[in-house]
């Protein structure tokens, strides 16, 4: 694999260190389908503030519509920001994810510990070609580690090649 | 090709379909039953058709969607073996294809009803560690059922000619006397019970007004002539407290010395079996290679007499019986005996490699909520003039912050070379001792303070515990990151 970053030789040297690896970022159509989706939640919020308090408080629902005008700016240039910040990548005998912006995290899952992998699309991922990986692992936290916004060839080049480090297989 | 050897997807055997349209039907039927009877009852509505026609109608839509989705299940699932991994692609809106290696199947449940009897049907469930996935559930006849039971006991048997196999041992018997038990369970921290007590009262309070009026004055009236005289007074507050901890210390005794009396301990190389119990005698395995943490705490009386408690964590999957799994040892004095069983002799005392401690951000994070809770109170009681009872509120914050302050002292993590310990807890200090094999998964959050306090919080999970070690120094943390993911790998065992 072309991310494949292995660099195995002594315990710590060996290994990228988690805070200079070099990450993947998801499709920029995810970007897309996440600011659509959250744009038409916030068009029915206000749409249902303007339905129930126009008549009965039409100052209140100017504030309202304000509030949530804001809070919509706000969520998009949060989720730009979180688009950017996203990624993946894949080490010699781990993978890792990260997200977040207010709360930035990474969260790795060594191969060995997998138990399952899934890939899937719901419908709206569907009518952007766009998949997920699920690497499932028996934690009691954190128990799956969901790939999002990859394309099909993506998608199914980390699925396998996740199996195959499931099964112990050699490159 | 050979028909029944799963290479290529297929859907589950056809009979199947009449149990997933009979599993449907009694889903669907039991919210159509509740939409007849609430329409039964609703005698103030206006009819377009009669009772019968409406029960006729709802049979005739529960029917109906019984069959579409009953279809979708059915026909939208498909399975195969593919590179020894079952395969199974479901769902028409939400699709999903999921790949379980047969050899991290840990259970297999197979369920055969009247209904599975009646066409020669099984269901069968996989349970892998994954326990909170959703479990994959197929229908099969009994032949296919056979033949795919072959294939996982030929992959289980590859697997278990490469791992190395112990030798057989006679098992070690030892008895854990009653005395020393009871001995530590006085030692146990009982006021945590006082807060079930206090809930059972608030519960009891809440429900007061539902009572008729004469039996709550009969009460209010009585429990003035016993407790009238000393009820506001600090006495008698103290006094009630005193009452009360003896009910729980009472309570907490009899439950350890019901479940956890006799307690016999028998052990060889793979496997410690604990027998217990006064009456009714449980037993719980605990199996060498499921083990995920071994936790010892101690507290201060604990430390005075030379023991801890000990719990030993291990694996939990679907079809695990979880109260079974936690059974804790009190009184014992051989933490050491089962740390050199788990990690290896000696190998939990050896030196680090990489240590790190928690900062301020622990004292914080605990006292945060004592802290809003106390200026609530203390708000609360001035507005009411109940300046006596002030006390409470003033006690809790001061316990909290010594909390607080033990609590991110006692907060460590300990790399050794065959072990990492999780050292956490408050009043008691508690050591986690887990191996690196056993690290499911880890994560390292920050906050928006992250940059101004170079401190973040550190996740490690593995299937049986999680542990959260709150501000540590970022470049202490990310060395340890990466320390345990190259042993986690398995590289460098």
């Amino acid at each position: 694999m072309s991310n494949l970053q292995c660099d195995l030789s002594t315990l710590l040297q060996e290994t990228t260190p988690v805070d200079t690896l070099t990450y993947h970022p998801v499709e920029r159509r995810y970007r897309n389908v996440q600011i659509i989706l959250t744009t038409i939640l916030y068009l029915l919020v206000a749409a249902a503030a303007l339905f129930l308090l126009l008549l009965e408080n039409p100052v209140w629902c100017c504030f309202t519509e304000a509030a949530i005008l804001i809070a919509t700016t706000f969520n998009l240039f949060i989720l730009l920001k979180a688009w950017k910040y996203k990624g993946y990548a894949l080490r010699q005998q781990d993978i890792s994810w990260r997200s977040g912006v207010i709360f930035p995290s990474v969260t790795t899952i060594p191969y060995r510990r997998l138990q399952q992998v899934s890939v899937k699309q719901n419908p709206v991922s569907r009518l952007f070609h766009l998949y997920s990986v699920e690497a499932v692992n028996g934690a009691q936290a954190y128990a799956s580690l969901t790939i999002h916004g990859l394309n099909q060839e993506t998608a199914s080049q980390i699925n396998d090649f996740l199996l195959s480090r499931l099964r112990n297989e050699p490159d | 090709m050979n028909p029944t050897d799963f290479s290529r997807p297929q859907r589950m055997s056809r009979g199947a379909f009449i149990i997933i349209m009979w599993k449907t039907l009694k889903k669907l039927s039991t919210v159509f039953l509740t939409i007849i009877l609430a329409d039964f009852f609703n005698i103030d509505a206006e009819r377009e058709m009669t009772l019968v026609e409406s029960i006729l109608l709802s049979c005739g839509i529960c029917l109906v969607l019984t069959v579409i989705l009953a279809s979708f299940s059915y026909f939208f699932k498909k399975f195969y073996i593919s590179d020894g991994n079952l395969v199974v692609t479901h769902g028409l809106i939400d699709r999903e294809n999921t790949s379980i290696p047969l050899d991290k199947v840990h259970s297999l449940r197979t369920q055969k009803g009247i209904l599975y009897r009646l066409f020669d049907m099984r269901g069968i469930v996989f349970d892998t560690l994954a326990s909170r996935q959703e479990e994959v559930e197929l229908i099969l006849s009994d032949a296919d059922w056979k033949q795919l039971l072959d294939i996982i006991e030929k992959e289980d048997r590859k697997q278990y000619e490469t791992s190395s196999s112990h030798p057989t041992v006679t098992p070690t018997t030892v008895v854990l006397p009653t005395t020393r038990l009871l001995l530590a369970a006085l030692c146990q921290n009982h006021l945590k019970g006082m807060a079930v007590l206090g809930s059972l009262f608030a519960i009891i309070f809440s429900n007061l007004s539902d009572l008729p009026d004469a039996t709550t004055h009969r009460m209010t009236l009585w429990l003035e002539n016993f407790f009238g005289s000393v009820s506001y007074t600090l006495p008698g507050i103290l006094l009630t407290f005193a009452a009360g901890y003896l009910m729980i210390l009472f309570f907490l005794l009899g439950r350890i010395l019901f479940r956890y009396a006799d307690m016999i301990m028998s052990y060889d190389r793979r496997l410690i079996t604990f027998t217990y119990g006064l009456f009714s005698r449980n037993s719980s395995r605990f199996f060498h290679d499921k083990i995920c943490t071994i936790w010892i705490k101690r507290n201060f009386l604990e430390r005075k007499f030379g023991f801890s408690t000990i719990m030993l964590r291990q694996a939990l999957f679907a079809s695990a019986e979880k109260e079974e799994d936690r059974i804790k040892i009190y009184g014992s004095d051989s933490s050491g005996f089962f740390l050199d069983w788990w990690i290896g002799a000696g190998k939990a005392s050896t030196p680090d490699f990489l240590a790190a401690k928690s900062g301020k951000g622990v004292l914080i994070i605990s006292i945060l909520p004592p802290l809003l809770l106390t200026i609530l109170a203390v708000i609360i009681l001035c507005h009411y003039n109940l300046f006596i009872w002030l006390i409470f509120p003033l006690v809790y914050l001061i316990v909290s912050i010594f909390k607080g302050i033990l609590k991110m002292r006692h907060s460590q993590i300990h790399l050794k070379p065959e072990c990492i310990l999780i050292n956490c807890g408050s009043f008691a200090f508690i050591s986690n001792y887990l191996k690196y094999g056993n690290v499911e998964v880890i994560g390292l959050h920050r906050s928006p303070l992250s940059r101004f306090t170079g401190r973040l919080t550190l996740i490690i999970s593995t299937s049986g515990t999680t542990f959260r070690l709150r501000s540590l120094p970022e470049a202490e943390a990310l060395l340890i990151y990466d320390a345990i993911l190259a042993k986690a790998s398995g590289q460098y065992f």
